[in-house]
């Protein structure tokens, strides 16, 4: 975890964008400028459909694949062999890395059983029947929510501290712990850890994105796609040598949404997925190079024409307490919320409401709120500000 | 006619003080004077205005550059104004500000007083604009840091006026004392039949667990014994000074809640003697 770091962009980008961004925290407004640019005008968005096929989802397996490579040496060990300090391991990244979906798939591809996620009431209660060891003594266990087995509340501790308790003293013997960063920053003031093992998904940067997002290419109805930067028309990503013009260079478009996303994967996809532009009118831009082959145009607006979510006004306290408390337990529900702050139920209400239109919380089937992908950037700076406890993602 | 111009003498002394009035650049003055107090209504009503917007870590410092800037705009003035009206002489400076001494040190005294102590309180810094302070029993944030008073906004959104002079040979109490973190104390006063162990464990728990919590700063619960019962205190900081009370509200409801679901008891009404 101390290896981690967040990739850094490009000098000029960096300052582009800080600038934009001060000038308007200055005019105290969420206005956004025009694009002079014709043709950024004319494009729109995709249709969710299309953009899932020019964009697909993020595909887990490839981290769980990465997951598996780096733990299997410690999967090897035989139980009896292990020391104590090395039966627990932690797996912790901050919100929209897959780290669950990493966890949940390694645990199904090595067959290990997985330590259900205590429901609200159990964690109140402290159950004691919730501590019971899954199934099988010799093969490692996955809790893939550690974030969900506590409450910020006077009441909601006892659970926790139990289960840390007998995890790091080796009593429930060997397993992954999965736990999202915001949590693990606050779990470090209510159990001391001493030294345990952790890991974290790397930051992925510029390289690690054009993989991921360029293997998209010959996802298009057989017809491979060549992402172009709307302000400019140079490639985002390289494109295969046939489609591209000798000596042709690409923009520092990956460099800077490495940058902004804090090499989170989730967010980056979020992002990549907003960039992403086509002409209007159901008109797809087929091009032909000059050996005929044909390829798609895909447009991509640059990150300082995005309109990231971002509220009206400098968010209040109550604001900040429902953000944090959201982060902190990697989502809540509405009753939940209620219970944990010192707000009236109508404050909370409109509060999610509101933040909700600013496109900052989204809202699960479950009931579940949780901070959108594309709002995490400015609420975990905006928090950062004001002096609360952050993550170290 | 010999009389007449001893008479004349000082008369003539004391003119040649100033300049010829003719000589005197009224608009420069004029000038100087509008650019002065320009400067420090802009940074009185500007720079409050960027630290609501400035991340919170930069508000303090950005508070504490409004009595500076200020101080610099008056000296700056006064520099430039003197040798407009004054043929600055050494001699003359000294008669002038010898005079100016005298009638301040008899008219003016706590005036002036307050005004130096003032300048003082700009280096020493024993508050500065966004600190709590207590002066005289009267406690509140320093809002304004004037020439001659700094004016604090008390919990019940009344601006008391205190004069610099204070300094002088009051205690000063700074809450916080220019950085961001202050110290709140929640107290609970309960029977003393109990565990206090486990009151102590649960009251650490209630702090930990409120959102006003400043995590980045340590929690203590001291206990002492007292004939009527045992006195706990519980000291935290907040994330914000201004949420101090709100802070401590937080924490007695909680803590009270906590420790009536744990069955202890608190001391009954009569029992706890009146608390300064």
């Amino acid at each position: 975890m101390a290896e981690f770091s967040v990739p850094s962009a490009s000098l000029v980008e960096t300052q582009k964008t800080g600038l934009t961004r001060w000038w308007k925290k200055l005019r105290g407004g969420s206005q956004r400028e025009e694009s002079t640019l014709v043709a950024e005008r004319d494009l729109v968005a995709w249709p969710e459909d299309r953009l899932d096929q020019v964009a697909p989802p993020v595909d887990w397996s490839l981290a769980v694949d990465a997951f598996d490579e780096r733990i299997a040496q410690w999967l090897d060990v035989d139980v009896e062999d292990s020391k104590i300090s090395q039966k627990i391991v932690f797996l912790i990244g901050p919100p929209h890395s897959g780290r669950n979906q990493t966890l949940t798939g390694w645990a199904e591809r090595r067959e290990l059983s997985i330590w259900p996620t205590p429901d609200p009431e159990t964690v109140w209660r402290a159950d004691s029947a919730w501590l019971e060891r899954p199934q099988d003594n010799q093969r490692p266990w996955v809790l893939p929510e550690l974030q969900r087995c506590f409450f910020r509340h006077a009441d909601g501790l006892t659970l926790v501290r139990g289960f840390l308790d007998m995890a790091l003293s080796g009593k429930l013997g060997r397993g992954v712990i999965g736990c999202d960063s915001w949590a693990w920053a606050y779990l470090q003031h209510i159990w001391h850890f001493r030294q345990p093992a952790t890991l974290s998904l790397a930051a992925l940067d510029a390289a690690d994105l054009a993989v991921l997002f360029g293997d998209s290419q010959a996802r298009d109805n057989g017809q491979p796609i060549v992402f172009k930067q709307s302000d400019s028309g140079r490639c985002v990503i390289a494109p295969p040598s046939d489609l591209s013009s000798a000596g042709e260079s690409c923009t520092d478009y990956l460099k800077s949404l490495a940058a902004t996303s804090r090499g989170n994967v989730g967010i980056a996809s979020a992002i990549w997925r907003m960039s992403l532009r086509r002409s209007p009118e159901g008109k797809v831009d087929e091009e032909k190079t000059a050996n005929r082959r044909e390829f798609t145009s895909v447009w991509v607006r640059p990150l300082r024409d995005l309109e990231l979510p971002e509220p009206p006004g400098k968010p209040n306290r109550d604001v900040a307490f429902i953000l944090h408390a959201l982060l902190l337990h990697d989502g809540l529900s509405f009753d939940l919320l209620e219970q944990l702050l010192p707000l009236s139920p109508s404050r909370i209400s409109e509060t999610l409401v509101q933040l909700e239109s600013d496109r900052l919380l989204q809202q699960s089937d479950e009931d579940t709120w949780r901070v959108s992908p594309t709002g995490y950037l400015y609420v975990r700076e905006f928090l950062h500000q004001q002096g609360y406890l952050v993550d170290s993602f | 006619m010999g009389d007449e111009e001893t008479i004349d003498e000082p008369v003539k002394d004391m003119g040649r003080l100033f300049q010829d009035f003719s000589q005197v650049h009224v608009v420069q003055i004029i000038l100087i004077v509008i650019v002065a107090v320009l400067v420090i209504r802009v940074s009185q009503n500007l720079l409050p205005w960027l630290a609501d917007r400035l991340p919170t870590r930069w508000r303090q410092p950005t508070l504490v550059l409004v009595p500076i800037l200020r101080l610099i705009a008056i000296a700056l003035g006064f520099i430039l104004i003197v040798p407009r009206v004054v043929d600055p002489t050494f001699e003359n400076l000294i008669t002038l500000f010898g005079a100016v001494g005298l009638a301040l040190g008899f008219a003016f005294k706590d005036y002036a007083s307050s005004l130096i102590a003032g300048i003082v309180a700009l280096y020493e810094m024993p508050y500065r604009p966004g600190d709590w302070i207590e002066v005289d029993g009267t406690y509140g944030e320093v809002a304004n840091i004037g020439a001659r008073t700094v004016d604090i906004v008390t919990p019940d959104d009344t601006v008391v006026f205190i004069p610099h002079l204070k300094l002088w040979t009051n205690l000063i109490h700074n809450a916080n004392n220019g950085g961001p973190n202050l110290m709140c104390v929640a107290e609970f006063f309960l029977d003393a039949r109990h565990d206090a162990a486990t009151v102590k464990r649960i009251l650490y728990d209630v702090a930990l667990t409120s959102p006003f919590l400043q995590l980045q700063q340590p929690i203590v619960v001291i206990v002492t014994e007292k004939p009527w019962g045992t006195h706990y205190l519980l000291r935290t900081y907040p994330i914000e000074r201004r949420d101090q009370f709100q802070f401590l509200t937080d924490l007695t409801v909680r803590g009270k809640d906590a420790l009536r679901k744990g069955g202890f008891e608190f001391t009954r009404a009569g029992l706890v003697p009146e608390m300064n």
